[in-house]
């Protein structure tokens, strides 16, 4: 890692500006070439061939990505038979789901396949959880990965109620699918990227869609409700995908176009977005299975070492210019306790500590 | 050929079952949950391909799909297309396709098709780029490694190496020791 990760970084961050956009300005050759391996291995393939589909002459470069799409836009097609099942079966049982992320925001893109996803997130109270659960794990399988939420992760800072108030309803073929409303999963998808270490460049593509394309009476006031460190993480999250990605952040209030970034942040998420050797959390090998081996723990604990990002979102830290290592060695520390107390636990990582 | 395709008398019929379809402006997109195989159609064989009904003729096809393209479509095209399909399993088992010219070599064939619209009319196979992952996933081969209490619970990789069928994530099945991707 270091400076060539951090400049392979920039050419995805260069490949990916505009690439949510119906029409947009067409891609390097150079930036694509050298970074296609990374661009399709963090699902943003579809997105640079979006980007460098009018280009010509570079075959051998543009059709991996193509296939890339193509593949992608096959998968969606496959969820979107599926989802509906998922969410028939919870209404039947009385159970409204709120589906977020995933499909919800990849209808946005001006064509399937440019945003993959690759399980169904299905959000109920927490009081319906267990239910929800029993529901889905009931034969027939409902067909669809489903990620089920007892509560709404990130935002649980917001009254359940609220957020069924705002959310909206979206048709999928012959089913009604309740969807967040736009500040909600604008919340939510930020705060999500932040909390994965905004590891994957199309999250940020998400936010600047989502960004653009927000209602004219989208509540800005409502947005930065609630938990202030999350809200801060938002925050910093909109202005990423305004400083990397070009997103218009015309019309922001002035606290939110205006927000400066700490120094290490740009530099910190371009190294992620630049290392090609980086297993994320959900494709590691769990830390129990690892112990088992022989220098286990040493990768174990290479492999988990939070970056700067994930560790301030987990330490609840404020996006300022103080050293991020002290917050890195806490976070650290705090998902090994959390191990040790509970070693069987498969996912130690990001997505308990949305839990906490 | 089966009974029912010779009582389909040369009039194609496109399968149903067992596929998933995805339109773009483009092309067509489609994925056979069976074989798990992805095709991608360029627009002549797309329209020929709806236009399979069982009812139509090659002249017939031709003239719909011409009519639907806005562009003449000669049936020399449809014969390529309804080959290119068969071969791709896309129609009905047991359908038997309009007798057309009678071409001897590959190259013969790849001639006239290059000369009829060359993209327009194939059949491509999509394959996986390395590494094109939709979401996070855990790799097939690590899923079947772990014991069954540690099942990540995500997606398997339906790219990579050892590929798992799409829809599927790693968890316990059944009574077995170790994880699987399974539906």
């Amino acid at each position: 890692m270091g400076r060539g990760a951090e400049a392979r970084g920039r050419q995805v961050a260069r490949v990916l500006r505009g690439a949510w956009r119906a029409s947009p300005d067409a891609a390097e050759l150079a930036d694509l070439g050298e970074a296609a391996p990374l661009l399709l291995r963090g699902g943003s393939g579809g997105l640079a061939w979006w980007r460098a589909r009018r280009l010509t002459g570079s075959d051998s470069i543009l059709e991996p990505l193509h296939q890339a799409f193509r593949l992608h836009a096959l998968q969606a097609a496959l969820h979107e038979q599926k989802i509906p099942a998922a969410v028939t079966r919870l209404r039947e049982r009385g159970i409204e789901p709120v589906l977020g992320k995933g499909w919800a925001v990849a209808r946005l893109y001006p064509r399937p396949g440019l945003r993959p996803y690759g399980d169904v997130d299905l959000y109920v109270g927490p009081e319906a959880a267990a239910a929800a659960r029993r529901a889905l794990q009931a034969p027939p399988a409902p067909g669809a990965a489903v990620d089920l939420h007892g509560g709404f992760a990130e935002l649980d800072d917001r009254p359940p109620a609220e957020l069924f108030a705002r959310s909206q309803v979206a048709a999928l073929r012959d089913c009604a699918v309740r969807v967040f409303g736009p500040e909600d999963h604008l919340r939510l998808l930020a705060l999500h990227f932040m909390r994965h270490g905004a590891w994957r460049p199309v999250w940020l593509c998400d936010l600047a869609l989502l960004l653009e394309a927000r209602p004219l009476e989208f509540d800005w006031g409502y947005f930065v409700a609630g938990d202030a460190s999350r809200t801060e993480a938002a925050v910093v999250a909109l202005r990423l995908a305004h400083e990397l990605l070009g997103a218009r952040v015309g019309g922001l209030p002035a606290p939110l176009e205006k927000r400066v970034l700490p120094g290490w942040l740009v530099p910190a998420v371009l190294r992620q977005w630049g290392q090609a050797d980086f297993a994320p959390h959900g494709t590691r090998t769990p830390m129990a299975a690892e112990l088992r081996r022989p220098w286990g723990l040493l990768r174990a604990l290479r492999m988990r070492w939070p970056n700067p990002v994930e560790a301030t979102v987990g330490r609840r830290a404020r996006f300022d210019d103080r050293p991020r290592l002290p917050f890195q060695i806490r976070e650290c520390l705090s998902r090994t306790l959390q191990f040790v107390r509970a070693p069987g636990d498969a996912a130690p990582g990001p997505e308990r500590a949305a839990e906490r | 050929m089966s009974k029912q395709g010779k009582q389909d008398g040369g009039r194609p019929r496109k399968r149903q079952e067992g596929l998933v379809v995805q339109e773009l402006p483009e092309e067509m997109l489609v994925y056979d949950t069976d074989r798990h195989k992805a095709h991608c159609l360029g627009p002549v064989a797309a329209a020929v391909w709806e236009a399979c009904n069982g009812r139509r003729s090659a002249a017939q096809i031709a003239a719909r799909v011409t009519a639907k393209l806005g562009q003449a479509v000669p049936v020399e095209s449809v014969w390529l297309s309804l080959r290119r399909l068969g071969r791709a399993r896309l129609l009905e088992a047991g359908t038997a396709l309009p007798a057309g010219p009678r071409l001897g070599s590959r190259r013969e064939w790849l001639k006239r098709a290059a000369a009829l619209g060359g993209f327009s009319l194939s059949v491509l196979s999509i394959t996986a780029p390395a590494a094109a992952q939709a979401a996070t996933c855990t790799p097939q081969t690590t899923c079947s490694g772990l014991q069954n209490r540690l099942c990540t619970g995500a997606p398997c990789c339906t790219t990579g190496p050892n590929p798992a069928p799409p829809g599927t994530t790693c968890k316990k099945v059944g009574n077995q020791n170790n994880c699987s991707c399974a539906p």
